[in-house]
């Protein structure tokens, strides 16, 4: 999950084309479209018995084609300078200038390619040629310039806006559907991990063994038996309510903690204890439910002392400025024990319960959070979380 | 005669609680109680015992890890007790070995420990429960490099982890395991030996020796294409094949 996590970080661009295709495909098909938008215009001036078919697609081409290689670079602007409510200010005088410097580019460049395009029109064939004196009086060369650049104006600006405006849409349609889909996988990821701290509460086989515990209990030590159960039905209960609260005081989990060790000092007959050193201030700080208790659940495995002295579980909470800085530490027991000094950074694979805390974190505090892994002092591992400090809702 | 019966389970009250279970039968003989795997393959080979009640689920090494490291010198009747229906519970159907789901009903623990003794009733190969190797054989792929070998040494066997073997050296139909703390022989094949290490961890410098890659110190030329690996105790080994890939396992080690 960590990795969508990240992809999610990215910049969206702010507005762009069809971002699917490769761009061989993409200038294909505005190929195409431009073509097609030629073709409707060859067809209408040739059904307007203007002039022959061939006079018509030529003139039409003429007038379209250009906008094929205008166009990547209009959408390419488009992108860079989006029209938003922060940069009109700065992008619409620059869209403006760039209609206008659309129409000069393709009327330089088509005048250029095809220095007397009035020679596409040929005389209209019904009518009989017009007799000289009839002709028009010769253009200046500013004036004809100046209309036709008006002519093309009226015709390319409002084109060049509705390219803009297309390429604002798909970048909205993109922009939307992308929030949603993380809209979605946060979702998805929160009930994952909420489920997931439950399992790892619900482990099975803490369950069955503890229950197995009493079955003995019962005969060895009644009290102790008794003890037990009370102390499994509000660990069950606790868990069971989980599902309602996102946050709750530590005070609260310090709670199932302790009841979770005492459960587990019996099973395992005081070969683990657990010590908390919890400054009073850190008490009432939100923490996610069931936030401690997989990593308890660590400590205890992995300091469980093979011989008469028992292993520790250090669990320390303080506040540090605005955040919260929790610590579980064991002795180690001699397992997993490496040349790593005290406090230096351990390599090693992490397992699901830390990996599912990470994503949690991550779910709820973005980066606001860390959880480091460190040699604790005592001699086995060391989580170190720390969060933003703040009061449950 | 007296079916003598060892409980291995890391939890006290479990153990306590077969304990009570076999108190109320008849013929019992409790051999002895281990709290970690480890314990329990020495218990294992000392006391032979004919039953075992063995907890799957213990810290390294497991209940299969036991069973792996005792395959070659005795393997007791097992029953094999887990909390929760996890995976190896196919494995013990397929070889029809018995275990419990903790926590067992007394009359389940009764017809596992009925059913143990007619299968004890039957004669048994030299090596102990034909069931339980075979359940070793086969997952014996799917559990993995081996971390754990038992090693006799003269009256007593101890065990040598894999992560404090320095280097394997092979002597006839023996290899013998270099750590920190001295030799141990053991009877298996170098190729044997070697299918059974972490490859990511051990690397074949030839026909002779498998050295760990964390005990290697350097590695010197010391004529044209003759190599020697010197590792961190001084033990200095010819390097006959493999330099390249050495120095790329060397490389990627942390």
């Amino acid at each position: 999950m960590p990795d969508v996590l990240q992809s999610s970080s990215e910049p969206v661009p702010a507005a762009g084309g069809f971002g699917r295709f490769s761009p061989v495909m993409k200038f294909a098909v505005l190929t195409g479209c431009w073509l097609a938008v030629a073709a409707a215009f060859a067809a209408q001036l040739y059904a307007l018995g203007l002039m022959p078919w061939s006079s018509a697609a030529a003139l039409a081409l003429l007038d379209w084609a250009p906008w094929i290689v205008v166009t990547p670079a209009v959408l390419w602007l488009a992108r860079r300078l989006p029209i938003a409510p922060r940069t009109w200010m700065r992008s619409v005088p620059i869209h403006l200038l760039g209609s206008l410097l659309a129409v000069v580019a393709i009327e330089a460049g088509t005048r250029a390619l095809v220095p007397h395009r009035e020679l596409l029109f040929p005389a209209p064939r019904h009518q009989p040629p017009p007799p000289p004196r009839a002709l028009p009086p010769p253009e200046g060369p500013f004036d004809s310039a100046w209309a036709r650049l008006l002519e093309r104006a009226r015709i390319y600006v409002p084109v060049y806006w509705m390219l803009v405006a297309g390429a604002h849409a798909v970048a909205h349609q993109r922009r939307s559907l992308e929030r949603e889909r993380r809209a979605l996988l946060a979702e998805a990821h929160l009930a994952e991990a909420r489920l997931a701290a439950l399992q790892a509460q619900l482990n099975p086989h803490f369950l069955f063994n503890t229950l197995n515990t009493i079955a003995q209990l019962v005969y060895d030590n009644p009290a102790a038996a008794e003890a037990t159960i009370t102390s499994l039905s509000e660990l069950l209960r606790t868990a069971l309510d989980a599902q309602r609260h996102r946050e709750v005081p530590l005070e609260q989990e310090l709670r199932f903690v302790e009841r979770y060790a005492a459960i587990q000092k019996v099973r395992f007959s005081d070969r683990i204890d657990l010590c908390l050193a919890v400054a009073p201030e850190a008490r009432r700080a939100a923490v996610p439910t069931l936030l401690l208790q997989p990593l308890v659940e660590n400590a205890i495995l992995h300091g469980l002392s093979p011989g008469r002295t028992p292993g520790l579980v250090f669990l320390r909470a303080a506040v540090i400025g605005d955040r919260l800085r929790l610590e579980i530490a064991d002795t180690g027991a001699g397992r997993d024990r490496d040349a790593t000094p005290a406090g230096g950074a351990l390599a090693f694979r992490e397992g699901v319960g830390l990996s599912n805390t990470r994503a949690r974190l991550a779910a709820l505090y973005g980066d606001r959070q860390s959880l480091t892994l460190t040699r604790a002092a005592e001699g086995g591992v060391a989580v170190r979380i720390e969060l933003p400090w703040h009061l449950p809702a | 005669m007296n079916l003598r019966t060892l409980i291995v389970d890391d939890e006290a009250p479990a153990r306590n609680r077969v304990r009570r279970l076999l108190a109320a039968e008849p013929g019992v003989e409790i051999a002895g109680e281990a709290a970690d795997g480890d314990a329990a393959i020495r218990a294992i080979v000392e006391l032979r015992p004919a039953l075992l009640f063995l907890d799957v689920q213990m810290p390294a090494p497991n209940g299969l890890e036991v069973l792996r490291a005792v395959r070659d010198e005795w393997l007791p009747c097992t029953i094999f007790t887990t909390a929760h229906a996890e995976h190896a519970v196919a494995a013990f159907e397929l070889h029809a070995l018995d275990y419990l789901l903790k926590p067992y009903p007394p009359e389940r623990f009764r017809a596992a420990l009925d059913r143990a003794r007619a299968q004890l009733a039957r004669p048994a190969p030299a090596g102990g429960d034909a069931r339980v190797a075979r359940l070793v054989d086969d997952t014996r792929a799917a559990a993995g490099p081996v971390e754990r070998f038992l090693v006799k040494d003269h009256e007593r066997y101890v065990v040598v982890r894999a992560a404090d073997i320095e280097w394997v050296e092979a002597a006839a139909n023996y290899v013998i395991l270099h750590t920190a703390e001295g030799n141990h022989i053991l009877r298996r094949s170098l190729a044997a030996i070697e299918a059974e290490l972490d490859p990511r961890r051990f690397f074949r410098l030839g026909r002779s020796a498998i050295a760990s890659l964390a005990a290697v110190r350097e590695v010197a030329t010391v004529a044209a294409g003759d190599y020697v690996v010197t590792l961190r105790s001084g033990a200095r080994l010819p390097l006959t094949r493999g330099l390249r890939e050495l120095q790329e396992r060397l490389q990627s080690l942390r």
